[in-house]
């Protein structure tokens, strides 16, 4: 925990440095122009179907825009569970004080990102769409969910950074989404970095204490966390609201597509891999 | 059996090639037994939303309503079957 407590601090220090006000930063227009896209085309769900093929662009438009209110939606969910996990972890046990101190600014930060994407969802898209995934219960070894927790972090964390990368910069967007989206990889570098080092820390001191059926358990439960998440990415309310009339045949047939099964393996190749490298996976997931 | 019920066994059966429509009873234990996952849980959900053509009370997504087909329809069941 040496090192991670060194991490920590460093990022602490940056979060001071980087410390920002999202109330002031960000102005909100009263309308979007629709006439714009708010969603990188090829980042758009059914993007490679021939239903998606078949729009005119302002219906490829009109789809990105429910797209990116699903996708803010998605941050929505993923940053409440999140929360709540890291305050269950401030001044946990044994934990070094940089630990809290950097979940502080990690709290801080996502509670900020919420306001700013529940800010974009109520203001245009009148909803957040709502949250399906349902966690069951289990029983934990010892360290087991403190590992699962932060592992669950960094798979949320590095699946939406991807996209706001790629949308942070790109000028084909509106400026204010745009803005969303880089506001929110700033700080998502860092929430990173810290859930990297966690999670393979944490891996490191418990796993030799489990047995190996706990470790096909913690396996079998990153896979699954790494679908349900992309699960969320294929929504036929967006389908629905963005005009087609078969949204559920839609929604499934686009999670079968050889193409969106690309890019998801694609946009998780980066997160999966550093697990196979730690260990803290033993295969990859059919994703 | 009612219309729900009929949809989600057979949204069951079919999604689960393992499960034995024998013996998958309206109390069957999905979860326990392991019938359901996580994701397939999901996917119920959007099933459900799609063959009753309106979104499911989310307040009702809850393990416990997942149990066995009999509380899937005590929940989700859009008008009184």
């Amino acid at each position: 925990m040496e090192r991670l407590a060194r991490i920590a601090r460093k990022l602490s220090d940056a979060s001071v440095k980087r410390y920002n006000n999202p109330y002031a930063e960000f102005q909100w227009p009263q309308d979007l122009p629709m006439d714009q896209w708010h969603f990188a085309p090829e980042l758009i769900s059914l993007y490679g179907l021939e239903e998606y093929a078949a729009l005119n662009e302002p219906q490829q438009k009109q789809l990105a825009f429910w797209e990116a209110v699903n996708f803010f939606g998605i941050n929505i969910h993923g940053e409440k569970a999140l929360i709540g996990g890291l305050a269950e972890h401030l001044y946990y046990m044994n934990w070094s004080p940089e630990l809290s101190e950097y979940l502080h600014h990690f709290l801080d930060e996502e509670n900020k990102h919420m306001t700013v994407f529940g800010t974009f969802c109520h203001r245009y898209g009148k909803k957040v769409y709502a949250d399906k995934k349902m966690a069951l219960p289990r029983d934990y070894a010892k360290g087991e969910a403190d590992f699962l927790f932060f592992a669950k972090v960094v798979i949320f964390e590095e699946l939406v950074d991807h996209y706001n990368m790629a949308m942070g910069k790109d000028e084909r967007l509106h400026p204010l989404v745009q803005h969303i989206n880089q506001y929110h990889h700033n700080d998502e570098a860092r929430h990173l970095a810290f859930g990297r080092e966690l999670s393979k820390s944490l891996f490191e001191q418990w796993a030799p204490t489990w047995n190996e059926q706990t470790l096909a358990g913690v396996q079998a439960y990153l896979s699954n966390y790494i679908v349900s998440t992309w699960r969320e990415y294929y929504n036929p309310a967006v389908y629905a609201d963005a005009g087609f009339d078969n949204s559920y045949a839609l929604y499934q047939k686009a999670w079968s597509a050889p193409a969106c099964r690309a890019h998801r393996e694609a946009v998780s190749a980066n997160c999966i891999n550093y697990f196979l490298e730690h260990g803290m996976m033993t295969e990859r997931p059919a994703l | 059996m009612s219309t729900l019920k009929h949809q989600v066994r057979e949204w069951i059966l079919s999604t689960n090639p393992a499960v034995d429509g024998a013996t998958l009873t309206d109390e069957t234990p999905l979860l326990e037994q392991k019938i359901l996952s996580s994701i397939q849980l999901m996917d119920l959900i959007l099933f459900l939303e799609h063959v009753q053509g309106q979104p499911v009370d989310i307040d009702q997504v809850r393990p416990e309503n997942f149990h066995s087909l009999n509380t899937i329809c005590a929940a989700f069941a859009a008008t009184p079957e």
